[in-house]
């Protein structure tokens, strides 16, 4: 399964942004922390400390508001879904 | 239950090819709780064995075990940062696996019960462990399902996978719920054949569910389009395209 585009997809309905551009953002956030991992590769634990620092700082940087509440969102999403990362 | 050993040993294969299969996964992905899932499958394979040469005493401390670890794996594979019933279910897990042992050792001895009460009673316990493990990570599965099956993101066949382990899950709970109306002299009665049909079931669907081939993935996936990236964005795309 592509965890680009799951957690991509959650992204753009908490961004209002084009889910492409936010599959990127996920992408960008996990080169940030793992540049030798693909998204795939992360573990629960990995993912979760990404959604909440490097996805959170690009999210800042490019003024989106409310980065921190849509931070957490998303990490919550991850902790519903967790089982994603074993079973697909 | 003896003369089963022809079976228990094609059972017992199936367990090991799934443990070993899950290992090969574990070592390319090091996701720590398919190592708990590879140590369920060797355990029960050798519980199989226990079986085989009819030692029910290591057979009850393993299927405590057994069920034990499955339920460390459930906890880890759906609960981590949730809260989780794991340390209650944990609790009655261990309870009810002294009392196992402790009946068997009264059906044993044939000590204060007669032989046919203590067996019954000791079949309890052992098919409420199952229930405990197979109701447990059926709402795992069903839970976890329900919350992204709209999604497109999602492969079919991932979603097979967690359809398989609540098919598996519910033939666990089904066996678990006829143990103890299975007979104590080595006869065969309606219940010992359910369970049995059921235990075919389940080791079909958990070797399914975790060695899934590419032809089941193909079926599963049939129609799906694929939504992956197909447009590479640059950096600074990306960053404009989000503010």
């Amino acid at each position: 399964m592509n965890i680009t585009n799951f957690f991509g997809d959650h992204l753009a309905k908490l961004t209002e942004r084009r889910p492409m551009a936010c599959k990127g953002m996920i992408r960008l956030a996990v080169l940030d922390k793992y540049p030798e991992k693909t998204p795939d590769q992360l573990r629960y634990s990995e993912l979760k400390e990404i959604f909440g620092t490097t996805l959170k700082q690009r999210l800042e940087n490019v003024n989106t508001t409310n980065a921190e509440q849509i931070s957490n969102e998303i990490v919550s999403y991850l902790v519903k879904n967790q089982s994603l990362l074993t079973m697909a | 239950m003896y003369q089963a050993a022809f079976l228990f040993i094609i059972f017992l294969v199936f367990r090991v090819i799934t443990g070993v299969f899950l290992f090969g996964t574990w070592r390319q992905t090091k996701k720590n709780n398919l190592l708990i899932l590879v140590l369920f499958f060797l355990m029960n394979a050798l519980n199989l064995l226990f079986l085989v040469f009819g030692n029910v005493m290591l057979y009850d401390i393993f299927t405590i075990l057994t069920m034990v670890v499955g339920l460390l794996f459930v906890d880890r594979t759906f609960y981590q940062d949730r809260k989780s019933p794991f340390k209650l279910l944990l609790a009655l897990a261990l309870v009810l696996g002294a009392l196992t042992i402790i009946t068997f050792i009264m059906f044993d001895l044939s000590i204060i019960f007669q032989q046919n009460l203590a067996f019954f009673i000791h079949n309890i316990f052992v098919g409420a462990l199952f229930v405990i493990f197979g109701l447990w990570s059926f709402i795992a599965a069903a839970g976890s399902l329900k919350t992204f099956s709209s999604s497109d993101a999602v492969e079919p066949w991932v979603k097979g996978r967690y359809k398989l382990v609540k098919f598996y899950s519910f033939c666990i709970i089904l066996l678990g719920s006829l143990t103890p109306f299975t007979p104590a002299e080595g006869t065969v009665n309606w219940a010992l054949l359910v369970i049995l049909i059921a235990n075919i079931l389940r080791i079909a669907g958990e070797t399914l569910a975790w060695i899934m081939p590419k032809f089941l993935k193909k079926y599963f996936n049939r129609g799906f389009t694929s939504p992956d990236i197909i447009e590479e964005l640059s950096e600074e795309e990306i960053l404009e395209a989000m503010k």
